[in-house]
C-alpha cells in the first residue's frame, strides 16, 4: 500500500490513468455542450449523449480488461495545497473501480438509448441529458476517486443532479416535493458523512483511502476506539442517506416522481450504488460494534420495506421498496463481513431492477397512450391494469426474468448473490452471535417476502382477464434495452455453477478490494440454499393466490409504508420546512427591516426630504452638471467668437493684418525705442 | 521744411489713402488702384530717404526695382480679376467668397 504521489510512470499505466479521469471529465464536457447549445442540437442532443456514454462504456470495458483480475493503478495530480493541508487528486482504477465504471456507464447507456424513445414527446430535453452525464459524471468520480474529500465533492454532485432529475418534471407540483425530500434527506446522511470525514482526516492525519488502508493495517491508525466507532457510524450515516436505509430511505419510493428511466438509473447504478460501494472501500475503518449496527440497520431495513412494498398499488412504488430492501441486504452483507457478496448483490442487483424499471416504464407509457381519453387514471396504478399479457407478451417475458432473479429462484443470479448474503448473515450469527441474530433472521424473512410482492405485482399487471385495455407492446427502441439487459438475470452473469457464487470469476475482481470475504460454512451455506429455494417457491406461489383479495382488500398500513412516510414527514421534513419557514420570516422581518432601513436612507419613498440620494442629485445637478455645462458654453462661446473672424471677406482678413501689424510696430516703438 | 520730409509726408498721405481704398472698396480693380498707391508711397519714401543720404543712390534703385515689380503685379492682378469677372458676372470682393468653405 504506497499510494503513488504523481502520475504513473509506465506508459501503459499512465494511458490507463489518463483514460480513466478522462471518462468523467468528458462527460462533464459533452453535458454542459448539449445544455449550451440544447436549441440548436434539438432531437441530436440525445443521440450526442448516448454516443458519449456507449463511448464511455467502451472505455470502461478497455479499463476492466487492463487491470482484471487483480492489477492496481495509482495516479495523482496535485490539487489544493495550502500551508499545513494538501489534498491530492489521487484516483485509483482496480477491478472493482473497473467493474462499477462498466457498470455505470453500461446501464447509463441502455437508459439513454431507452430515453431515447421514451421522452420523445418532451421538452426541454436538452436540460435531461445535461443531468444525466452529470449525474454519470459524478457517480464515477465517486469509484475513481481515492480522497476522501473529492470523493464528498462528487458524492454531492450525485445528490444535486438526483435532486435535479427527480424535479425534472418542474410542472408537477408532486415532483417538486419529491425531489426537495430526496434532497433534504440526503443532506442529513451528507452531514453526517462529511463530520466523518473532517474527524477521520483530523485525526490520522489524512484523509487518503490508500493510506488510511496501509496505516490502518499496520495498527497504526492512532485514534481511540471510541472515537473510531464514532467516526465509523458517522460515515455509515452517510451511506444510509445515498443507499436509502432505514430511517432514511423515505425519498426513495418518492423519488418515483421523477421520468421512469432515471428511476431504472438512480435505483441500478448510479446512485443507491453509492452508500454499498463506498462502505466496500471504508470497511477497514469499521470496527465491530459498527459492523453489528450496519447489519442490523440492513436487516431492518430488509424487512421494513419488503413489509412496505407488500401494500403498494403504485407500479414503481413497488420497484422502490424492493430497492430499498435488497439495499437493506446489501447492507447485511456488508455488517456482516460478506462484503464481496453483497458488491456482487450490487451488481447482480444493477442488471435485473433496471430491467425491471424500463419494462415498468413501457407499461405505464402504454398506460399513459390507453388511457389519454381520461386524465383522472393513474397511469402507474396497478388496479388499473390486469390482463396485459397477452397485449404486452414481449414486456410480459421481459418482466418476468428479472422479476424472477429478484425474488431469488434457483438459476437466476438474484439466488447465486443473495443466498451468499445470507450464509455470511448466519455463519456470521453462529460465529459472533449478538446483534448478528436478529439481523439475519430479518435478512432472510425480507428474502422470503421478496417472492410474495413481486408475484402480486405481477399478477395485478399482466395476470387475470383482460380488461380491455388498448395497449400497445413496446417499441423496438424501448425493447433493445431490455433485450440486453434481461438475460443479466440469469445465473451465467455470475457464475457457471447455478448454485454456488463462491467461485464466481467477478469475485476475482471485487474482493481484493473488498479485503477478502466471509467464508460461509459450507453446512449453512447448503441450509441457507434449501431454505431459500423452498421459501421462494412457497412465496411466489401465495402471492400468486394473494391476487384474487389484492384487488379487493386495502392494506392501509402496508400502503403507507408501516406510516413510517408520514412520521417521517413529521420528524424531519416538517421541522426542516419549518425551520426554513422560520429563516424566511427572519429574512422578511430583520433582513429585510434593515435593508429598507439603509435603503429609507438612500433613497426617500417619494422622493421628499433629505436622503443620500436627494444629496447627490442636488451634488450632480448643481455642480457635475454645472461644470460640465459651463465647459461645453464656454467652448461654443470660443468657436462662435473664432467663427465671426473667419467671414471670408478680403478685406476683413487686410484689416486684421493691419491693425496686427500696427500693433507689432507700436510694441516694437515702445519696447526698443527704435525699429 | 525740408525736400526730404515733404516727401516723407506726401508719402504717408499716399499709403493712407491707398490703405483706406484697399479696405473699404468693394471693387476689386479699386482696391488694385489701392495697392498700386501704397507701393508708390514706399516709393516716394525710398527717394526722400535717398536724397537725403546723398551721394548713396541705394533708395532710387530700390524704387526703380519696385516700379517694375509693380508693373508685373499689375498685370497680374489684372488678369486675376478679369477671371473673377468672367467667373461671377462681377468683380466685387464682398462676392468671392468660394474659398470659405
Amino acid at each position: 500500500m504506497n499510494p503513488a504521489d504523481g502520475l504513473p510512470a509506465s506508459p501503459g499505466e499512465l494511458r490507463i490513468a489518463l483514460l480513466a479521469l478522462g471518462m468523467p471529465l468528458a462527460l462533464l464536457l459533452g453535458g454542459l455542450l448539449i445544455l449550451l447549445a440544447g436549441r440548436r442540437l434539438r432531437a441530436q442532443g440525445g443521440y450526442l449523449a448516448l454516443l458519449m456514454m456507449g463511448l464511455a462504456f467502451i472505455a470502461s470495458l478497455l479499463l476492466l480488461a487492463a487491470v482484471w483480475p487483480a492489477g492496481t493503478v495509482r495516479a495523482a495530480l496535485p490539487w489544493i495545497e495550502l500551508p499545513g493541508l494538501s489534498i491530492p487528486l489521487r484516483w485509483r482504477i482496480d477491478g472493482l473501480a473497473a467493474l462499477m465504471l462498466a457498470l455505470v456507464s453500461g446501464i447509463a447507456a441502455l437508459v439513454h438509448l431507452y430515453s431515447l424513445a421514451y421522452l420523445r414527446n418532451e421538452r426541454h430535453l436538452s436540460r435531461y441529458w445535461a443531468y444525466l452525464a452529470l449525474f454519470c459524471a459524478a457517480m464515477m468520480g465517486i469509484v475513481l476517486m481515492e480522497h476522501l474529500i473529492p470523493v464528498f465533492m462528487c458524492w454531492e454532485l450525485v445528490g444535486m443532479s438526483s435532486y435535479l432529475l427527480i424535479g425534472f418534471w418542474t410542472e408537477r407540483a408532486q415532483a417538486g416535493r419529491a425531489a426537495q425530500a430526496a434532497f433534504l434527506v440526503n443532506r442529513i446522511g451528507d452531514a453526517g458523512l462529511l463530520a466523518g470525514i473532517l474527524l477521520l482526516t483530523g485525526m490520522a492525519g489524512s484523509g487518503d483511502l490508500g493510506r488510511l488502508h496501509g496505516l490502518a493495517g499496520s495498527g497504526a491508525l492512532g485514534i481511540a476506539p471510541g472515537w473510531q466507532t464514532a467516526i465509523a457510524l458517522l460515515l455509515f450515516l452517510g451511506c444510509m442517506g445515498k443507499s436509502a436505509q432505514v430511517p432514511l430511505h423515505l425519498w426513495l419510493p418518492g423519488a418515483m416522481e421523477g421520468p421512469t428511466p432515471v428511476s431504472a438509473l438512480i435505483h441500478a447504478a448510479t446512485m443507491v450504488a453509492a452508500g454499498v460501494y463506498l462502505l466496500g472501500r471504508i470497511w477497514f475503518l469499521m470496527p465491530p460494534q459498527a459492523e453489528a449496527f450496519i447489519a442490523v440497520t440492513g436487516g431492518a431495513t430488509a424487512l421494513l420495506a419488503a413489509l412496505s412494498a407488500l401494500g403498494q398499488w403504485d407500479i414503481k412504488r413497488v420497484l422502490a421498496y424492493s430497492t430499498i430492501s435488497q439495499l437493506g441486504l446489501m447492507m447485511l452483507g456488508m455488517g456482516a463481513g460478506a462484503r464481496d457478496m453483497a458488491l456482487l448483490h450490487l451488481v447482480t442487483h444493477a442488471f435485473f431492477k433496471c430491467a425491471l424499471f424500463l419494462a415498468a416504464g413501457v407499461v405505464v407509457h402504454a398506460m399513459a397512450h390507453a388511457g389519454a381519453s381520461d386524465p383522472q387514471d393513474d397511469p402507474q396504478d396497478m388496479r388499473q391494469m390486469g390482463g396485459l399479457r397477452r397485449r404486452m407478451p414481449w414486456t410480459f417475458a421481459l418482466y418476468l426474468l428479472p422479476m424472477l432473479a429478484l425474488s431469488g429462484l434457483p438459476l437466476t443470479s438474484g439466488f447465486l448473490s443473495k443466498d451468499g448474503i445470507l450464509a455470511g448473515a448466519w455463519t456470521q450469527a453462529l460465529h459472533s452471535g449478538g446483534w448478528m441474530w436478529p439481523a439475519a433472521l430479518a435478512g432472510s424473512a425480507a428474502a422470503l417476502l421478496t417472492p410474495v410482492y413481486m408475484m402480486r405485482q405481477l399478477q395485478l399487471i399482466f395476470g387475470g382477464p383482460g380488461r380491455g385495455l388498448q395497449v400497445e407492446d413496446a417499441e423496438p427502441l424501448m425493447r433493445i434495452p431490455l433485450l440486453l439487459l434481461a438475460p443479466g438475470s440469469l445465473w451465467l452473469l455470475v457464475a457457471f455453477s447455478p448454485f454456488d457464487a463462491a467461485q464466481s470469476p467477478l469475485l476475482a475482481g471485487i474482493a481484493p478490494a473488498a479485503g477478502g470475504g466471509l467464508h460461509a460454512e459450507p453446512a449453512v451455506h447448503a441450509w441457507v440454499s434449501a431454505a431459500s429455494a423452498l421459501g421462494v417457491a412457497a412465496g411466489l406461489w401465495l402471492g400468486y393466490r394473494a391476487r384474487a383479495q389484492a384487488r379487493s382488500r386495502e392494506r392501509r398500513g402496508l400502503l403507507q409504508g408501516l406510516y413510517l412516510e408520514a412520521a417521517a414527514e413529521r420528524a424531519v421534513q416538517r421541522p426542516v420546512l419549518e425551520l426554513a419557514a422560520l429563516a424566511a420570516r427572519f429574512d422578511r422581518r430583520a433582513v429585510d427591516g434593515l435593508v429598507n432601513a439603509i435603503g429609507r436612507l438612500a433613497v426617500h419613498p417619494r422622493g421628499r426630504g433629505p436622503s443620500l440620494a436627494a444629496l447627490a442629485s442636488w451634488l450632480d445637478t448643481r455642480w457635475v452638471d454645472g461644470l460640465i455645462n459651463g465647459l461645453a458654453a464656454l467652448a461654443a462661446r470660443t468657436g462662435r467668437a473664432a467663427r465671426r473672424l473667419q467671414g471670408g471677406q478680403v478685406q476683413r482678413y487686410l484689416l486684421y493684418m493691419l491693425a496686427a501689424v500696427l500693433l507689432a510696430v507700436c510694441w516694437l516703438v515702445w519696447k526698443g525705442g527704435g525699429i | 521744411m525740408t525736400v526730404p520730409s515733404l516727401l516723407s509726408l506726401a508719402g504717408i498721405g499716399l499709403f493712407c489713402t491707398g490703405v483706406y481704398l484697399v479696405l473699404t472698396r468693394r471693387n476689386a480693380v479699386m482696391a488694385l488702384m489701392g495697392i498700386e498707391l501704397m507701393l508708390n508711397a514706399a516709393n516716394l519714401n525710398f527717394i526722400a530717404f535717398s536724397r537725403r543720404d546723398l551721394p548713396d543712390a541705394e533708395g532710387q534703385i530700390v524704387s526703380i526695382f519696385v516700379m517694375a515689380l509693380a508693373a508685373a503685379e499689375t498685370a497680374v492682378a489684372l488678369a486675376l480679376i478679369l477671371n473673377l469677372f468672367k467667373r461671377q458676372g462681377s468683380a466685387e470682393l464682398d462676392t468671392a467668397s468660394r474659398l470659405r468653405n
